[in-house]
């Protein structure tokens, strides 16, 4: 999928507060982000994330800074759209950044929830990358989540349970070789 | 002459996170295991942790056994420039949709892990992250993994099969290392808890990162030692 259909998906579930599909389209960025292998993506991926946890929370769109944040987003989303479409993809990459500090900001008015969020997202993402073939190293650069953070979030899932080749006994056996 | 075991940092961080670094000094001093890691690897578990406090302690102490000569660090540009070849070359073997969209699925670590695995006529990569493990023992699992998760995923099948049999080293995670270990005396200090530890102590690696199987789980819980 085209980086314009993300900023089009990704404005229009955030316009319509579509949580589920917020959820999803983080997960769909993050495996992107690994296809193409681009920041822009990941940030996509995060931002998606965070719309979906603070649509989950009434205190969080009771408070002031909440209209303001919503208005800022959607302009932001529609102005790298724009940008996109008339061929300037490094404004456009800006504007998406501008977006994400826009929600590191929002952690200024609202407190450390939001900073938890941004750090979740960025697990998250980087489990999807690893989840897609990525190793560890690779889904922890490219997502910007700690190694060992995101390591024991993989481990907490079920992924683990597809990457077995060899049983126990063999291993074991490898084992006493390597060290005889 | 020592048996040396190249360490990802994958591994370290699952033995530091349950406190089973002395599984390290332990099979240096009974049975002479030489562990070594690259600069990559040791900037990534103790130069970039030690500089944020969340992350020191771990970092400190893998530090530790490098001062104490438990880890060894291998550091020379030759690793670097082999890495980066092992890294064109892995980051080529699996594309989305055509050949001209290859997926990057190394880094720098683990590259660097490689590339001192044959110089150093290494017995086993320890690691417990599943890309670099499974391109050694099974990289068609691999591609077929990554194909369910995105069906448009495409293999070089011949460079995969070459890459392969680049590295024949067998790949250990931190629970057969630990294993091995408690196998050999590790947890004798624990008396009659020995086993009750040793069987935590495997549960404890896989919910540190340690990439292994509930049925693995289980098979190492019928282990006794």
């Amino acid at each position: 999928m085209d980086f314009k259909e993300h900023l089009i998906l990704l404005r229009n579930a955030f316009e319509k507060s579509n949580i589920p599909e917020l959820k999803r389209l983080s997960g769909e960025f993050a495996g992107d982000a690994f296809i193409h292998y681009r920041k822009e993506n990941i940030q996509m991926s995060i931002i998606a994330y965070a719309c979906a946890k603070f649509l989950e929370k009434p205190y969080i769109l009771a408070d002031p800074a909440w209209d303001s944040f919503r208005k800022s987003l959607l302009s932001l989303l529609e102005k790298a759209l724009q940008d996109w479409s008339s061929g300037k993809q490094a404004p456009a990459f800006a504007k998406v950044a501008k977006a994400l500090s826009l929600i590191e900001r929002l952690g200024a008015d609202l407190g450390r929830f939001v900073f938890g969020i941004i750090e979740k997202a960025k697990l998250k993402a980087g489990a999807e990358i690893y989840a897609h073939g990525a190793s560890l190293g690779t889904a922890a650069e490219l997502s910007g989540a700690e190694k060992k953070e995101l390591s024991s979030y993989i481990a907490a899932t079920r992924m683990p349970e597809k990457y077995v080749t060899k049983s126990v006994a063999q291993r074991m056996q490898d084992a006493k070789k390597i060290f005889s | 002459m020592g048996k040396t075991i190249v360490c990802d940092s994958s591994s370290l961080i699952s033995l530091a996170e349950t406190c089973n670094l002395g599984v390290l000094s332990f099979l240096q001093e009974d049975f002479k295991a030489d562990f070594v890691i690259p600069a990559a690897v040791e900037n990534e578990i103790v130069g970039r942790p030690s500089k944020v406090s969340r992350f020191s302690y771990t970092a400190a102490r893998i530090r530790h056994l490098v001062n104490e000569s438990v880890l060894r660090v291998v550091a020379n540009p030759s690793v670097a420039s082999e890495a980066e070849k092992i890294m064109a070359r892995a980051n080529s073997l699996f594309y989305a949709e055509n050949p001209d969209r290859p997926l990057k699925i190394l880094q720098q670590g683990e590259a660097e892990c490689l590339a001192l695995l044959a110089p150093l006529q290494s017995k086993a990569l320890l690691v417990d992250e599943k890309t670099t493990r499974l391109l050694l023992e099974d990289p068609g699992k691999l591609f077929s993994l990554m194909k369910a998760e995105h069906p448009q995923t495409g293999a070089n099948e011949k460079a995969m099969a070459e890459f392969q049999k680049q590295f024949p080293f067998p790949a250990m995670r931190s629970t057969e290392l630990t294993a091995f270990a408690a196998q050999n005396g590790f947890f004798g200090s624990y008396n009659a808890d020995e086993n009750e530890v040793f069987h935590a102590s495997i549960y404890a690696l896989r919910y540190a990162g340690c990439g292994i199987s509930q049925k693995e789980i289980d098979d190492y819980q019928k282990m006794r030692v």
